[in-house]
């Protein structure tokens, strides 16, 4: 009930604020009627979002400070640099916006706080995939920082998997991620068959291969590619020791002194520029860089790898420096981010939303039915910048939203041997 | 239009200079582009080594970011924002050399990107240091010193309360531990670290705890711990978040930039070597171009040299043989290039019209050659024809003059025999027919004269003479012929000379005097009545010792027509035809004045005027002689004076002769004579012009009264009348003289009239117009050698007139005989030309026999300079001409031989 009467709330807001505006006018009069707007504009709370340019997009900038009647201030940074910045000055952010990998470094450093179920509207609409770990029966929960597991936060002040009232994370976008290839050049390969992670490492692409410059996320793009490639064997990929780690390096250093890699991107901008530059023929990738590049008619084919996918989770996460207004503003921008629309908006990106039922009114039948239902597409479908995105005829690599997320693999993930990993991540990078 | 060889050369001239402006252009073009991609090149070495910087400076950047975290130096850190501001300069640099090129978006997106990273690199470095101070600041104050006072407040308490010691052992124990994890972290950070430490710290917690219960002071122990705890956590936070900016982000930034870094060099090496790709295919495009060019310019030049060359030099050359073969007169069968329409073909054309022309002159040059011998034919019959005229008129000269000395001949008897025949007693009617003879005789012999000379001047053997000659000598006997033939007509006669004449000249004095008797006796001749004056004047040429001698003859008579005057020289040509009927004359006269005065280097005018008279002028160049003696002398200086009295201004004395006479006079207006009177003295002289009888008469009385003064008086008359003289000589014992008369007559009239002591002279009348014939009488026996009788006959009637007798011989061979002979003879009259023996052979015969004292003297017709000096050589004395005038005769008798002392003689002599 409280869902629909949101909107009502903010109209009437609206409206008041714009008979304040009137009367600010009124009174402030003639003398100073150029500055009136900004004078306005400044009583808007300011809302300060750190996230990455995934959901950091501008469309939805604008549409939320339509819905809310705020000040969005958004800062979108290579997702490494994002967390560093929260780790390092929670005051400079309200929330944010990131992969659940984060989430450890960031509450172990008490740079945010907790969440409160209780103001999340929707949050009995939440998919199980938080909840339980299980999207369907038979998914595997996949190795690693399952967003389950470090959703709540425990009695002993620690993130589990056990409910409580108090989560850490907002759980809204999320997606599976494997790597991108370009047909073109690469033979297109068979979902769950033939396509699979140790393409990375394939000689054949030697120098034209793109790897995501994060420890959390591209380690384990690599750690898959030589298990798959049969370089190095691991116990648990989720949970790397330092051994593990030393082994998989030795044998990444030894790629990269042939020059395997044609880059490590930071942002996914970055990695369309990869591709679309040929700067790469394979990489790791996120799912709106695959919708970019198709849009731009650059054949790349989100694979869908037989060893699973690498999983994400978006986490939003209020800043713990965010209070008073900002905090209210901040959970109702969380909450209007599983009000639908921007659910929608990122399906068409390839994105899934955590509460997708209240989205779908917002998509076409086509599109759902492309989107979430793994099924071929009925018509041209658009994507966000209204450019063709998906071909009538087209299916989406992996299957429906169920199938996909019963694939996964690994989650992105910072292990207890993080720092050493990020040690030698760096030797690897630089080397 | 462009048929025109001018108009085909200029188009080829403009084409060259056009392929030439376009090769300049392309050239200067290629050199601009040539430039350009220098100035590209450049740029692209600027690109290059800029973009390498930045590569160096990111790796350096890294170095310094590495040796930042590991000691926190300050350096490196500004070390590092050295790099950044080096390397954010580079990029604008770049950008700006970037911008201006083309399809830069590449590159811009390339600079942006990098640049972007750039920011990040330094933001996140900042926030590095940041951390790693933030880390070193907590480590120092928050955890090291901490753990310091913490031990210290657990010692403090030690003695306060005993029994908590194990506890506090513990605790101590506990924070030990802690500490010594801390240290490790910070050796080596490690998340796996924080738990044992919080676990120590909950441990020291726990004892404190214990303690706590027993001593309430430890609570602050706890608080302590806490914060430690807090503080470490953070110190973990702090150190994982740089650490991981240096190792994962910054690494990513650092190698992404690297990366971009090497794909703009690749790109600008690329562009760089396109660039010189570029230079290097602009060069050959400009050397193939400039090649091109060079071909076209080559094959144009040969295709003018070739069009030159065919078009106009081969056809000019034949053009040129062709005129050269009509210069040459040859004939040329046809002319090429005839047909062309430019200036070859104008050329053709003017060959064509001069081979034309050539035809017409080789027809013409016939028709001339033709004309030519025709007309040489007639030249050479014309020198034939002027040669028989020539020779016509050489015998026709020589007929005349032999015709003439032939008739001169028997002129001569008949002149003389009637000169004798005068000189007898005859009655009044005898001697007045027989003077008419006579003069008709003179006028004849004048007339054969006249024809002799023409002819001899027509036949060139008239010579002129250069003697020296009396200047009076030669008026005296010009006046005296003048004046008695005047005197025939009653005219007056008035003569004037220069008194201060040289009295000498150097010339021929008979053909002057010819000149000069022929214009008198003209003037004479056209004039009726009036007067007749005669002038000489001269002028010195000192410089060449030449004298100008001006004669000027004027008459009152009939005068002449201009047509007449431009004729008058001519020969045989009087005025008109008329003229010889009334005048008479062979108008010979004139002719052989103009020709001797042009034999002279002279020339002769004529001035006149129809029916008022003529002046002729004679202009003869002389020589001058070594005397200096004048015509006139001055007189002896006299005591009176000279009054003279004349009608008008120009009386009938000239007053230059009075001037010249040095005499001191005064001349006075006649009608002044009577009031003058009274002035002149005794000693005075009275010169008085008589013109007439009227005159005469009128002066009558004051004349008586000057004599009665016994003052000396003398008259002057004109010409006529003529008998006034007499007249006045009857009435008064005075001296007069009549016009004409020379300048020495005048002085001689001067001299008797004012010197008294002459006055008793006889000759009173001075006059030339004597025709008393008394002769004197001579002895001498005298040889006439004449072979011509009539000659004989009058020269032997002179010789008894002079009282002379004489033998005859026929020629020179007689005459030689005769001498031989009988040598009693004093005087030898020989002709020249004779038969059997010449004059000069004869003479030459007597001298070469002895006979050296014997006079002979020549008597020749020919009065010619050749026969005098011939003469002389022959051995003659002396040399006269015929015919023999009776005065000639007595002269050359006078000189030779005495005079008979008896005066009756002569009566005798005529009486026989």
């Amino acid at each position: 009930m409280a869902t629909n009467n949101l909107p009502k709330k903010q109209s009437i807001k609206v409206s008041r604020r714009q008979a304040l505006k009137s009367i600010g006018q009124a009174v402030v009069g003639a003398t100073v009627i150029t500055q009136a707007p900004y004078v306005f504009a400044k009583q808007r709370t300011q809302l300060k979002v750190l996230g990455t340019h995934v959901t950091l997009q501008a469309e939805i900038r604008k549409k939320a400070m339509e819905d809310l009647g705020i000040d969005l201030i958004f800062e979108p940074r290579g997702s490494a640099a994002v967390l560093q910045k929260a780790l390092m000055n929670p005051s400079s952010f309200d929330l944010y916006e990131q992969w659940s990998n984060s989430i450890k470094p960031l509450w172990t450093s008490r740079s945010i706080q907790s969440i409160d179920k209780k103001r999340l509207q929707y949050w009995d609409e939440i998919n199980p995939l938080c909840k339980t770990g299980q999207v369907a029966a038979n998914a595997s929960f996949g190795a690693g920082d399952a967003p389950y597991k470090m959703l709540h936060v425990q009695p002993d002040g620690k993130l589990g998997s056990e409910h409580t009232e108090q989560i850490s994370f907002l759980p809204y976008v999320h997606n599976v991620d494997s790597f991108g290839y370009n047909t073109n050049v690469i033979e297109p390969g068979e979902a769950y068959k033939t396509e699979s992670w140790g393409w990375l490492l394939d000689p054949r692409y030697t120098g034209k291969v793109g790897i995501v410059n994060a420890p959390t996320i591209g380690l384990f793009d690599l750690v898959l590619a030589t298990q798959a490639q049969g370089l190095v064997k691991f116990e648990d990929i989720g949970n790397l020791t330092k051994i593990d780690l030393d082994r998989l390096f030795d044998v990444l250093i030894d790629f990269k002194r042939q020059n395997h890699f044609g880059g490590f991107w930071n942002s996914v901008p970055e990695s369309v520029d990869y591709m679309r530059t040929n700067r790469v023929v394979i990489e790791s990738m996120f799912s709106p860089a695959v919708s970019a590049l198709n849009g731009q008619n650059i054949p790349v084919r989100f694979a869908a790898p037989k060893e699973g996918y690498r999983g994400w989770h978006g986490v939003m996460c209020l800043s713990a420096a965010s209070k008073g207004k900002n905090k209210d503003a901040a959970y109702d921008y969380m909450n209007w981010w599983l009000s639908g629309w921007p659910g929608a908006f990122v399906a068409k990106q390839g994105y899934y939303i955590s509460n997708p039922q209240r989205s779908a009114p917002y998509l076409s039948s086509a599109e759902w039915d492309y989107w979430y239902q793994g099924k071929r597409a009925s018509q041209d479908l658009r994507g966000t910048d209204n450019k063709i995105s998906v071909r009538q005829g087209d299916i989406r690599n992996g299957g429906s939203y169920i199938k996909r997320f019963s694939n996964v693999a690994v989650w992105n993930t910072a292990m207890p041997t993080y720092d050493y990993s990020v040690q030698k991540w760096y030797e690897f990078i630089s080397s | 239009m462009f048929r025109t060889i001018k108009v085909q050369i200029l188009l080829i001239l403009v084409t060259l200079v056009l392929l030439l402006l376009s090769q300049v252009f392309l050239s200067r073009n290629s050199q601009s582009t040539f430039v350009d991609v220098l100035d590209l090149t450049q740029q692209a070495v600027v690109k290059v080594g800029l973009v390498r910087e930045l590569e160096r400076d990111v790796i350096d950047l890294q170095r310094n970011v590495l040796i930042y975290k590991e000691s926190a130096s300050g350096s490196a850190i500004r070390r590092f924002d050295l790099l950044i501001e080096q390397s954010q300069d580079n990029l604008k640099r770049l950008e700006s050399l970037i911008s201006k090129e083309e399809n830069n978006e590449v590159f811009f997106d390339y600079i942006t990107r990098m640049r972007s990273h750039l920011y990040d690199y330094k933001e996140n470095f900042s926030s590095v240091v940041a951390g790693r101070s933030e880390q070193q600041t907590l480590y120092n104050s928050g955890l090291s010193s901490e753990l310091e006072t913490l031990f210290n407040s657990i010692k403090d308490s030690q003695y306060q309360a005993h029994s908590g010691l194990d506890i506090l052992e513990n605790a101590k124990y506990h924070i030990a531990r802690a500490e010594i994890l801390l240290l490790q972290y910070l050796q080596t950070p490690d998340q796996q670290l924080v738990e044992p430490f919080q676990q120590e710290i909950m441990q020291a917690k726990l004892q404190i705890n214990k303690q706590l219960s027993i001593n309430g002071q430890y609570q602050a122990v706890i608080d302590r711990l806490s914060l430690l705890e807090n503080n470490f956590l953070q110190l973990t936070q702090i150190t994982r978040g740089y650490l991981f900016l240096v190792n994962v982000v910054m690494a990513g930034t650092a190698n992404e930039f690297l990366f971009l870094a090497r794909e703009l060099d690749k790109l600008v090496t690329e562009q760089l070597v396109a660039t010189n790709m570029g230079v290097k295919l602009t060069l050959d495009n400009t050397s193939l171009s400039s090649n091109l060019f060079s071909a076209i310019g080559i094959i144009l030049a040969i295709a003018t040299a070739l069009f030159l060359a065919y078009k106009i030099m081969l056809p000019i050359n034949t053009i040129t043989s062709v005129f050269q073969r009509l210069a040459l007169g040859k004939d040329v069968k046809s002319i090429p290039s005839l047909h062309r329409r430019d200036e070859i073909g104008q050329l053709a054309k003017a060959a064509d019209v001069f081979r034309k022309k050539n035809q017409q002159t080789a027809t013409l040059l016939q028709q001339s050659q033709s004309l030519n011998a025709q007309q040489e034919a007639l030249n050479s019959e014309l020198v034939a024809s002027k040669q028989k005229v020539e020779q016509a008129t050489a015998s026709k000269s020589m007929f005349l003059a032999n015709m003439s000395h032939e008739i001169r001949t028997p002129m001569n008897g008949i002149i003389g025999m009637l000169e004798i025949v005068l000189r007898s007693k005859l009655t009044e009617s005898q001697r007045e027919q027989l003077t008419k003879a006579a003069h008709s005789g003179q006028i004849l012999m004048s007339l054969i004269n006249d024809i002799l000379d023409f002819s001899k001047i027509e036949a060139g053997k008239l010579d002129i003479e250069s003697t020296e000659f009396s200047v009076e000598s030669l008026f005296a006997n010009v006046l005296a012929n003048i004046g008695n033939r005047a005197q025939e007509k009653n005219l007056n006669v008035r003569f004037n000379a220069n008194p201060n004449m040289p009295a000498k000249l150097i010339g021929d004095p008979l053909r002057i005097s010819q000149v000069l008797l022929n214009l008198c006796s003209n003037a004479v001749k056209f004039t009726r009545n009036g007067h007749i004056s005669i002038n000489v004047d001269f002028q010195l040429h000192d410089d060449t010792q030449l004298v100008s001698l001006f004669i000027e003859v004027t008459d009152s008579g009939i005068g002449m027509t201009q047509e007449q005057v431009s004729t008058i020289f001519d020969s045989f040509t009087q005025a008109d035809g008329s003229t010889s009927r009334k005048f008479g004359g062979s108008g010979l006269g004139l002719s052989i004045v103009t020709q001797l005065v042009e034999l002279m280097g002279g020339s002769v005018t004529v001035n006149s005027e129809e029916n008022k008279g003529s002046t002729f002028k004679v202009n003869l160049l002389l020589n001058r002689s070594q005397s200096l003696d004048q015509v006139m002398a001055r007189l002896p200086a006299q005591n009176g004076k000279l009054y003279y009295f004349s009608a008008g201004r120009k009386g009938f004395f000239n007053t230059e002769y009075i001037e010249k006479s040095g005499l001191n006079y005064h001349h006075f207006p006649q009608r002044q004579m009577s009031a003058m009177l009274k002035d002149i003295s005794c000693n005075d002289t009275v010169l008085l012009d008589i013109e007439d009888q009227a005159v005469f008469r009128s002066n009558h009385e004051i004349i008586d009264k000057l004599f009665s003064q016994s003052i000396k008086v003398g008259f002057v008359t004109d010409s006529q009348p003529s008998n006034l003289p007499k007249q006045l000589l009857a009435t008064w014992p005075a001296k007069c003289l009549s016009h004409p008369f020379t300048p020495q007559q005048a002085s001689t009239f001067l001299k008797h009239l004012v010197d008294t002591n002459l006055n008793a002279e006889p000759a009173d009348i001075i006059s030339n117009h004597n025709h008393q014939t008394t002769l004197s009488q001579y002895e001498g026996h005298i040889l006439l050698v004449e072979d011509n009788s009539i000659n004989q006959a009058v020269a032997s009637e002179m010789l008894k007139l002079m009282g002379l007798t004489y033998d005859i011989a026929e020629n020179g061979y007689q005459a030689v005989t005769k001498i031989v002979n009988s040598p009693q003879y004093d005087l030898v009259l020989m002709d020249i030309q004779m038969p059997v023996m010449d004059g000069y052979e004869a003479t030459r015969t007597l001298r070469q026999r002895g006979h050296n004292d014997l006079i002979i003297c020549g008597l020749s017709a020919n009065a010619m300079k050749q026969d005098y000096a011939k003469a002389k050589e022959a051995g003659m004395d002396d040399y006269i001409v015929k015919p023999i005038k009776q005065l000639v005769l007595e002269d050359l008798v006078a000189k030779y031989l005495p005079k008979k002392s008896m005066i009756e003689s002569d009566i005798v002599g005529l009486e026989q």
